[in-house]
């Protein structure tokens, strides 16, 4: 393609040779043809995309708010000089360039291979793609320009962060339900022996009892108790008054926080765990145990956004037969657009569930980007405040997350009935 | 005993203050300042200067001069009031190439103050524009109100009316910047973009030059000049015999050619410097000290010197050709002898005129543009350059 000087040079070019000859004037035609053959020439050097691409990255699986390092090798395996071309790596809108730069103008001779090192940022959870790369091969005298694109593509997953909520747990009402609860005498993924049973093909040979295979000449495994002491259920809610606030700071930037933290406490105290988000339709993670769920729920967490108007007790309803009696049921949501949000809490509490209510302060998150007369605001926080009464009333407990507040902070303030 | 780990620096960096001492940078500014200074000279040449016998006879009666030069006015300007600029530094009181040199010593001093202006902070600059803007106006205002109040001070108030004419005492000054600036502008334009990195004023300057090749152009036009003769040097309508080079090129066409390759290089090289030093300073710092983009840089940098040089000697070799392909279609029709058709067209003078010249010359062009297609020129130096690169590990 030819740029604007090229164009202009042609056009001079041409313009200089026709007047020239119109006037009998020999300097204007000689300029006129000087900027042809210029033109001419310069269409003899043509740049290449021929390039072999490979990016690596320190991590493919980040969390919110972290770093990667980005390695973009470029290697001309052709025969010509790639010419002057500018390597542009696409980087998401969403990652910010933290150092370096995604750009290199190169020329690379035949054989020659080159690295641009990067880091990015990843403030935003989601999937995300670094690339494809773009070449853009531009003439040295900027008169012609070529942009082609080569596939080269990295998929990296941000996840919600995760915060360390252990200590406002033990300080707080929270933890203390689970305290002592009954454990679950059930096979499954454990420490502690449970029984014997043949062997079947797909188990651990590490869980081949050698000693009873001796004994009775058939191959037995052993089977562990599962550890957990209970299901905890979260449910999140997805729906679109969810993207109340800015990008950095809404309602289901904070519930995914909030139930990525939670998620990765009971885990880590070996309970299983189920995930339920609710917006446009409703996403359900059965409760496992284990780094897998943990994976699991982080990978199900970075992908939700906000969409949909699926009321809670539709959610409950359909879920009452799967969550396990007398689980824990963690509600992250900002209550607002719901008129089904207290039956749902009432038959929950009802079923004998302990609920605990995170909710993130929708009207102070739409503060951030809006402006809330007075009288409004302090009215609709008196709507809110007799909802979160209301709900506190039927046994839940209910915690008011204000934006500017940590999540340990606002954990540690949980009133109950 | 502490161990001090240092990490290595690299010897160069992608740092405007280092660039700019960098011999590529430079090479590319040095040939641009070169070449703007030699089309000023060859431009005089051409389009005539003003010579000592006609500046004899001209003396006290025209001012006049046909020329591509700037003494005249300001010898005219002398008369009606002391200059203010020193004559040494007007050219006044020379004749020809010297009249050019004191001229060129303030061009010079003015972009070497601009660019040495441009390093500092952006207050300082602003401190300085203040500056001069309250110099001048106090300059302007001062003496006017000065003879206002001193001539009320002794004969009482008065309107100020006839201490006007002392408002446009400072206009002789601007009046001798105006008749420098017809020749100079151009030079001044041209030496602070190539120096102050400023690609409008350098695209200013080849428009200047243009213009006045255009307005010789046409005062010289023989139906404008015949109503309106200013006696301007007009250039052959015959472009001449091929003398040069082995007979490819007549001495006129190889002026003009000079000219025309000197305005080449002037801007590219201009604007090659401009283009990197820009691409360097959009790099974050830690791509500056990265050894890869300083290799890269210096990659690119050094194709680019190579392609100047390669591409510009192709194409004043490429203009010589098509300006002598007509002799070349009008032999090889020769060859053909005995056909009546060949003789007419040997005999015809249309095609070695201008129209001719310029249709054959256009021809050759295509041919010269279509040789992409045909040679894969290239792959064949990407070659050449691999097995050199084998040869040399």
């Amino acid at each position: 393609m030819w740029t604007r000087k090229g164009t202009i040079l042609l056009a001079s070019g041409v313009s200089l040779i026709l007047i020239g000859m119109m006037i009998s004037n020999f300097q204007f035609i000689i300029i006129g043809l000087t900027f042809i053959a210029f033109l001419s020439i310069n269409g003899w050097v043509d740049g290449h995309s021929e390039l072999e691409i490979n990016r690596e990255l320190s991590a493919y699986n980040v969390y919110k708010g972290d770093k990667i390092m980005v390695d973009l090798t470029i290697s001309n395996k052709s025969y010509k000089r790639t010419q002057q071309i500018e390597i542009f790596d696409n980087v998401p809108h969403e990652m910010k360039l933290h150092s370096g730069i995604n750009k290199m103008k190169i020329n690379l001779g035949p054989g020659q291979s080159t690295k641009i090192s990067y880091y990015v940022r990843c403030p935003l959870r989601g999937y995300y793609t670094i690339g494809p790369v773009s070449v853009r091969y531009r003439n040295v005298f900027n008169l012609f320009v070529n942009e082609s694109k080569i596939d080269s593509r990295s998929d990296v997953t941000v996840f919600p962060q995760v915060r360390d909520i252990e200590e406002a747990l033990l300080k707080s009402d929270v933890p203390n339900m689970y305290t002592g609860a009954t454990t679950l005498k059930t096979p499954g993924p454990g420490m502690e022996f449970y029984s014997l049973r043949e062997y079947v093909p797909g188990d651990s040979f590490r869980s081949i009892n050698w000693k009873a295979f001796a004994r009775t000449g058939e191959l037995m495994v052993n089977e562990k108790t599962r550890d957990a002491v209970t299901d905890v259920f979260i449910f999140l809610d997805t729906r679109d008054v969810a993207r109340i606030g800015t990008v950095l700071k809404n309602s289901l930037e904070m519930g995914t926080i909030a139930a990525a933290s939670v998620a990765s406490h009971f885990l880590k105290r070996r309970d299983s765990v189920a995930l339920v988000t609710y917006g446009s339709k409703m996403d359900y993670l059965g409760p496992e145990t284990g780094d897998k769920q943990n994976f699991k729920i982080l990978s199900n967490l970075a992908a939700v956004s906000a969409s949909g108007s699926m009321p809670l007790q539709a959610v409950t309803n359909a879920l009452t037969s799967r969550i396990s009696r007398g689980s824990p049921v963690f509600i992250i949501s900002s209550l607002e657009g719901d008129g089904t949000t207290l039956p749902a809490i009432r038959s929950l509490a009802g079923r004998g569930h302990e609920v605990i209510v995170l909710s993130p302060s929708s009207i102070d998150l739409e503060r951030l980007v809006s402006r809330i007369p007075r009288l409004s605001y302090e009215v609709l926080k008196l709507e809110r405040q007799n909802r979160l009464t209301a709900i506190s009333g039927y046994g839940a407990k209910v915690i008011d997350w204000m934006p500017d507040i940590e999540l340990s902070q606002a954990l540690m303030q949980v009133k109950g009935s | 005993m502490m161990d001090i780990v240092q990490k290595e620096k690299p010897r160069e960096t992608l740092h405007l203050p280092l660039l700019r001492k960098k011999w590529q940078i430079l090479t590319f500014q040095i040939l641009s300042t070169f070449s703007l200074l030699i089309i000023m000279i060859r431009m005089n040449n051409l389009y005539g200067s003003c010579t000592d016998e006609f500046i004899l006879l001209a003396e006290g009666s025209s001012y006049w001069c046909p020329a591509y030069e700037h003494t005249r006015g300001l010898v005219w300007l002398s008369n009606t009031h002391d200059p203010l600029i020193p004559n040494f530094l007007l050219g006044i009181g020379q004749s020809g190439l010297s009249s050019f040199s004191g001229p060129l010593i303030l061009c010079i001093m003015v972009t070497i103050s601009w660019s040495y202006m441009l390093t500092k902070g952006q207050k300082l600059q602003n401190n300085i524009k203040k500056g001069v803007g309250v110099v001048l106006a106090l300059w302007i205002f001062l003496p006017f109100l000065f003879a206002w109040i001193s001539s009320m001070a002794f004969n009482g108030p008065e309107w100020p009316l006839k201490h006007f004419g002392s408002l446009f005492s400072p206009m002789g000054f601007f009046l001798e910047l105006v008749f420098l600036g017809v020749v100079f502008a151009p030079i001044l334009t041209g030496l602070m973009g190539i120096w102050g990195l400023s690609r409008r004023l350098l695209t200013w300057a080849m428009g200047y030059f243009l213009l006045v090749i255009g307005i010789h152009a046409i005062l010289t036009f023989e139906e404008i000049s015949g109503a309106f003769d200013l006696g301007l040097l007009a250039l052959p309508s015959q472009i001449g015999e091929s003398s040069m080079m082995g007979g490819l090129i007549s001495p006129l066409a190889f002026d003009l050619l000079v000219i025309s390759i000197l305005l080449l290089i002037f801007l590219e090289s201009g604007l090659a410097a401009i283009t990197h030093l820009e691409y360097a300073m959009s790099l974050p710092e830690s791509s500056k000290n990265d050894i890869e983009y300083i290799k890269q840089f210096n990659n690119v940098i050094n194709s680019h010197l190579v392609h100047l040089v390669v591409i510009i000697s192709l194409t004043s070799f490429a203009t010589i050709l098509a300006l002598q392909f007509d002799d070349l279609l009008v032999s090889f029709v020769g060859i053909m002898q005995g056909s009546q058709w060949s003789g007419q067209v040997q005999e015809s003078l249309e095609l070695q005129m201008t129209y001719g010249k310029v249709i054959s010359a256009s021809l050759f062009m295509l041919v010269v543009a279509g040789l992409r297609y045909v040679i894969p020129w290239q792959r064949l130096i990407g070659y050449i350059e691999l097995n050199i690169n084998n040869l040399r590990s």
